[in-house]
């Protein structure tokens, strides 16, 4: 199929960079000292060059690759074995690949919940052992501080650092630093120790519940609860 | 005085300049003979000469070529239109625009039946018109640089479905 031409009138003829006609080529010219220019060259030419360049693109892939595989410093991957095994074997090897994928995956997923595990128990142990020094603050906040400090210390500076800790805590305890926030000193024998015990309690209850209750506010509550008290203490007060 | 039917050198010089390739040299000769002095100087500008295929119908093993267009010619059709391009036309220009840049020196038209008249096998060569054009400098030098690589026929046809 195509449109015929006939009739035909040529005015001129045209030299061109890329005719209409495939073969309509300049075959050769010839120059001042009479010698013929090829401008075509032959189809054993074009073979011989197609056959230069493609070695030649095959060195220059081999070497790019050569250097790529230097510049990341891996090894080139190996061919895959099962390209060309019996669709059978392959498969089965397939399957056996998916399921050792999963079985990893599960692997994986026990492996994430132990370690939580073991991070919620750590942290239970360290909030258990911060309630063991009130002068620093809700046992759970401070025992997230003490378990981050216990994880980089040694066995011997550990020991070393709780005992000094507990020193410290005794020593605020019986140097009544904090007296004037709530002082316990064992048997509450006046009525202003009884409000400050009945307040220590309200404070002890709130940190059960996951609450924080302020020691002013808890002093308040303590006296609302027990209006006797504060008569008490109002009479100690003028006592004095 | 005058040369070669014009009425001095430099005339003679602006009449044939784009028609010859040297129009002094050409005019130096013609003063020669006009004085009766031999022409013995031998010019030799570039050749500037071109030759391939203006069109081919078919390839040598008879296989119809078509145009990138879609459109093609048969022998019989081109064959009486090369003839006519030696008698009226013989021109080549450049990217079918602007001036003449070249004459035509040699024009055949080659079929199966002129192989054999040639002492050649039938299918020794395309059908095709074969042509060889010297071509102006700057046509020429882009001939040479690769730029040109090509002939295109120009003119006017009748196109008909086939």
């Amino acid at each position: 199929m195509g449109t015929r031409l006939r009739a035909l009138k040529i005015r001129a003829i045209a030299t061109v960079d890329s005719g209409d006609n495939p073969h309509a080529k300049i075959v050769f010219y010839k120059r001042k000292d009479g010698t013929m220019a090829d401008k075509t060259p032959t189809v054993e030419e074009l073979q011989k060059q197609l056959k230069d360049a493609t070695e030649k693109l095959a060195t220059a892939t081999a070497k790019q690759a050569e250097l790529q595989t230097q510049l990341d410093g891996k090894k080139a991957p190996p061919p895959d074995p099962l390209a060309k095994a019996d669709p059978v074997i392959k498969a089965e090897v397939e399957a056996l690949r998916k399921r050792a994928e999963e079985a990893e995956k599960r692997e994986k997923a026990n492996a994430d919940a132990i370690a939580k595990m073991q991070t919620d128990k750590r942290r239970a142990e360290f909030v258990a052992k911060a309630a063991n020094f009130p002068s620093l603050g809700h046992a759970d906040d401070a025992g997230q501080i003490l378990a981050k400090i216990d994880g980089v210390l040694d066995e011997a500076e550990r020991t070393s650092f709780f005992q000094k800790l507990q020193s410290m805590e005794t020593l605020i305890k019986k140097s009544g630093l904090f007296g004037e926030m709530g002082r316990d000193t064992g048997e509450a024998a006046t009525a202003e120790q009884k409000i400050d015990k009945a307040a220590r309690v309200l404070i002890q209850k709130a940190r059960e519940n996951g609450t924080t209750l302020q020691y002013h506010d808890a002093y308040s509550q303590a006296l609302k609860a027990n209006p006797d008290l504060y008569t008490a203490y109002r009479a100690e007060q003028e006592g004095r | 005085m005058p040369i070669g039917g014009h009425k001095d050198f430099d005339a003679c010089v602006a009449a044939n300049r784009g028609k010859v390739d040297d129009p002094e040299g050409y005019c130096h000769s013609l003063e020669r003979k006009a004085k009766g002095i031999a022409a013995i100087e031998k010019v030799m500008p570039e050749e500037r000469l071109v030759f391939g295929w203006a069109y081919m119908c078919k390839t040598a093993d008879g296989q119809r070529v078509t145009d990138h267009s879609g459109e093609f010619i048969e022998p019989e059709d081109y064959e009486p239109a090369a003839y006519e391009f030696v008698e009226d036309a013989r021109i080549a220009n450049d990217m079918h625009a602007g001036d003449v840049t070249g004459r035509l020196v040699e024009s055949m038209f080659f079929s199966p039946s002129k192989c054999r008249a040639l002492g050649l096998p039938d299918d020794a060569l395309p059908s095709g018109h074969w042509v060889g054009f010297r071509l102006d400098e700057s046509s020429f030098a882009k001939v040479k640089t690769g730029d040109r690589l090509m002939f295109s026929i120009e003119g006017q046809a009748i196109g008909t479905a086939a």
